[in-house]
């Protein structure tokens, strides 16, 4: 599973402690996501593409 | 409270709870350990309820689980092969069989407790899911 993240986190001008708390996890967590090496939770994702304003869809691919 | 501070504090209180339990058990006094690392954990409670950042989220809780089972599974079979080697070798010191006995009786009660945490997990995930 792939994921936009750290695209769209660099276009919004947010830094992965920021998303960090926006979503409530720590910055690692987010680390890890952008590096495709943590499957997010439902809720995670959701949350995570509320904060970069786009759909769960869109934010993941699989491959 | 920063989570840079509950770090430091964490470390500390566990020094300080080393040396007092350490210094304690020498003197062979067990009252004093109990109490102190009840305080220092109801002290910790309290600080990690004070940091504003996130301390723990759904990966640690994701990995925790992950090593808990691993954990339960390898101290399962170490366990029950050191328990059949001490209780074969009873013979050669008669102190084999009690530790055997105990560490058989401490597996079974760690496996049970596991299978009854599993298991209410299992019926509430939705209710207690992080």
């Amino acid at each position: 599973m792939k994921n936009k993240i750290k695209a769209l986190r660099t276009q919004y001008n947010l830094t992965q402690e920021e998303l960090a708390s926006k979503v409530g996890v720590r910055r690692e967590t987010i680390v890890f996501l952008e590096q495709n090496k943590y499957n997010p939770s439902l809720k995670l994702a959701h949350d995570v593409a509320k904060v970069l304003k786009i759909s769960v869809d869109d934010l993941f691919s699989f491959s | 409270m920063s989570l840079k501070q509950f770090k430091f504090a964490k470390i500390v209180t566990a020094v300080l709870v080393a040396l007092i339990v350490a210094q304690n058990v020498v003197n062979d006094e067990f009252f004093i350990p109990i109490v102190v690392v009840a305080l220092a954990s109801l002290v910790l409670f309290y600080l990690k309820s004070r940091v504003k950042e996130v301390v723990v989220d759904e990966r640690d809780y994701a990995i925790a689980g992950k090593a808990a089972l691993l954990t339960v599974q390898i101290f399962g079979w170490l366990a029950m092969v050191t328990v059949f080697i001490f209780y074969s070798q009873q013979e050669k010191n008669s102190a084999f069989a009690p530790v055997a006995v105990t560490l058989a009786y401490a597996t079974c009660a760690l496996l049970l407790l596991y299978t009854l945490i599993f298991h209410f997990y299992d019926r509430n995930s939705a209710k207690y899911e992080k």
